[in-house]
């Protein structure tokens, strides 16, 4: 009873191992938006570089209708000339305001890459999800997200490669109790 | 006193037995903050007119005060039309008795359970909810290097374990803002609002903090029963004192209460948020909730917002922006699980979302993809070279062709997320 569930996120950019440098910085992120609420708007973000499977950043930004595409590749909250920790900074929220930590140990991890010479590069952020005080008005929504990543050659630059940003939606239930087989 | 006493029957008001009449120099005082008078309604219909009589001492009460003891008190009002009215119309004289005991110095022996073992005490959050607004839309004319503001709310139970304790609920309402905002003195009236779906009575209301900044001694909740407009455009708060808005629905002694000697919880904290110098004030507020009163599952439609007023004076106000937001409670209790640590092991996925988009490695790596192939056909070369030595050497046959050729590239971007649960 005590022990959170997670909604953990896996970000991957599976690319031909290499093509940039160690420390090249990749930034991966989702923007949600509630299709029954214009207004809930947030985007969860990645930040890892390309020579350490290991550490990852967790960031957060609050949005609404009207601020809902500030991380897409081509807003003026994005370029030019910001880095990637400069990005919609009035929207991002600071690491003790949102519940979402940059961890893998809630996650599956990336794989192999099924194609020769390619490298999966993985990122994992995950927020907790308490059972105590758990309220249903936060579950059973269907999220539009429009999903993207940038590289930038280092924590400096401030332009940056990008993967072209998509679309999809999905669905986020009250999530199920724990099986316990008897 | 009575109103049938020959020394009270037919005379003015200042002229009521004056024969036993005391010295104003040796009657009680009374309370000179005028907050205290001003006629309030108690419920509809029905409005009170408050005076308040002080009994002042030299030094501190002790137990051995002589003015502690069992008083049997006659309590009357007369209605006189003006001064020279010898014909009041009177109320019915009152009887009770009061124990009047040495008061409580420590507080927290009032409002804690505190012989509670800590095994069998636990406080639960229940919602924690923070909103984020830029000062300027608040404070104006601020012009410090700070951008943001916070609001949060903080829910939760206090549940104990052992027989009499009882439980608690509880609300912390903070502000987090640039410390140069702050001003001894100033009022800020932090504020919230509930109501479940069908607006009852019993589960629809509002609690309000004033505290003074500064001052943890003039903390004081207010409380009100049923659907209470308590937005900063409200016409019963617009252009009214801090105590006087809203009067209607608002309970004469609220059931929750501050812990306001808390210094820790009450005073002003300095924030550890690194992006400024921010300065955290909270209230929080309390509410004994008797066995059995707790509701079984209710959703609560939920509002807050924070005024400051310039001293207890002040009509005008600033007030914070009051986002809606919602809350769950359902009924708990203590047990022995909920202080168990929590274990993460063995746990089940249950998937939302699993995508992959293709892309282009020419068109999204066209600058460094000629280096890189580049640098791939002088690494396959120097294996080929290095694997046909090795074959002349043993005299075996060797066919590769480790070029890659860009039209065999590709690349995508995946996200997957789901949800990680733990027994």
């Amino acid at each position: 009873m005590t022990a959170s569930d997670f909604w953990g996120w896996t970000f991957g950019l599976d690319m031909p191992e290499g093509i940039v440098g160690d420390n090249y910085v990749i930034y991966m992120w989702a923007t949600l938006t509630n299709q029954d609420d214009a207004e809930e708007v947030f985007t969860i973000a990645c930040k890892r570089t390309v020579g350490d499977d290991t550490t990852f950043q967790a960031d957060y930004y609050t949005q609404g209708s009207t601020t809902n595409e500030v991380l897409f590749p081509d807003n003026a909250e994005v370029t030019p000339d910001k880095t990637w920790s400069a990005q919609a900074v009035d929207y991002k929220e600071e690491d003790d305001d949102h519940k979402w930590t940059a961890t893998s140990d809630h996650s599956t991890l990336v794989g192999d890459s099924a194609t020769a010479e390619n490298k999966i590069y993985g990122c994992y952020v995950a927020m907790e999800m308490s059972k105590i005080g758990r309220n249903p008005a936060d579950f059973d929504k269907t999220y539009d997200v429009s999903f993207g990543a940038r590289i930038y050659s280092d924590d400096a630059a401030t332009t940056f490669d990008t993967i072209p940003t998509q679309t999809t939606s999905f669905f986020f239930p009250l999530p199920e109790e724990y099986y316990v087989e008897k | 006193m009575s109103a049938s006493s020959t020394k009270v029957s037919g005379r003015t008001f200042d002229q009521q037995n004056v024969e036993e009449k005391a010295k104003l120099k040796e009657s009680f005082g009374t309370i000179q903050d005028l907050s205290w008078y001003d006629l309030y309604e108690w419920e509809e219909g029905v409005s009170i007119q408050p005076c308040v009589a002080v009994i002042e001492y030299d030094g501190k009460l002790d137990e051995s005060s002589d003015v502690f003891g069992t008083y049997n008190i006659t309590l009357g009002a007369r209605v006189y039309s003006n001064e020279q009215d010898t014909e009041p119309k009177s109320l019915p004289d009152q009887e009770f008795q009061v124990n009047f005991e040495m008061y409580e110095t420590d507080l927290s022996n009032i409002y804690e359970e505190k012989d509670v073992p800590e095994e069998k005490a636990v406080e639960l959050v229940y919602l924690d909810d923070k909103f984020r607004y830029k000062i300027t839309d608040t404070w104006a004319d601020f012009t410090g290097a700070e951008k943001m503001f916070w609001m949060r709310v903080v829910g939760g139970y206090k549940l104990y374990g052992t027989s009499g304790a009882e439980d608690r609920w509880f609300f912390t309402l903070s502000l987090e803002r640039p410390t140069s905002l702050y001003t001894d003195g100033e009022i800020i009236y932090f504020w919230l609002k509930y109501a479940d779906s069908d607006m009852t009575d019993e589960n629809t209301g509002v609690v309000g903090c004033k505290i003074v900044t500064g001052d943890t001694s003039k903390t004081e909740v207010n409380q009100w029963i049923g659907d209470v407009n308590m937005n900063s455009n409200s016409a019963d708060v617009v252009g009214k004192k801090w105590y006087k808005q809203n009067k209607e629905g608002k309970m004469n002694k609220p059931d929750y209460y501050a812990r306001h000697y808390n210094e820790e919880l009450f005073s002003q904290q300095v924030s550890p948020r690194s992006t400024g110098d921010y300065t955290i004030q909270r209230c929080e507020v309390e509410i004994v909730l008797p066995e059995g009163s707790n509701p079984d599952i209710l959703t609560y439609e939920m509002q807050t917002g924070i005024r400051f007023y310039a001293d207890q004076d002040a009509t005008e106000f600033i007030s914070t922006p009051e986002p809606e937001f919602d809350w769950y409670r359902d009924e708990m209790e203590f047990s022995d699980e909920l202080k168990e640590e929590p274990v993460y092991e063995e746990p089940q996925f249950k998937v939302q979302a699993e995508e992959a988009f293709d892309f282009s490695v020419e068109d999204v790596f066209a600058a460094y993809l000629d280096d890189w192939l580049a640098a791939q056909a002088a690494a396959a070369a120097a294996t080929e070279a290095e694997t046909e030595t090795e074959a002349e050497t043993s005299g075996g046959m060797v066919s590769l062709s480790g070029r890659q050729e860009s039209s065999s590239l590709s690349a995508s971007a995946t996200f997957s997320n789901k949800q990680t649960l733990y027994e």
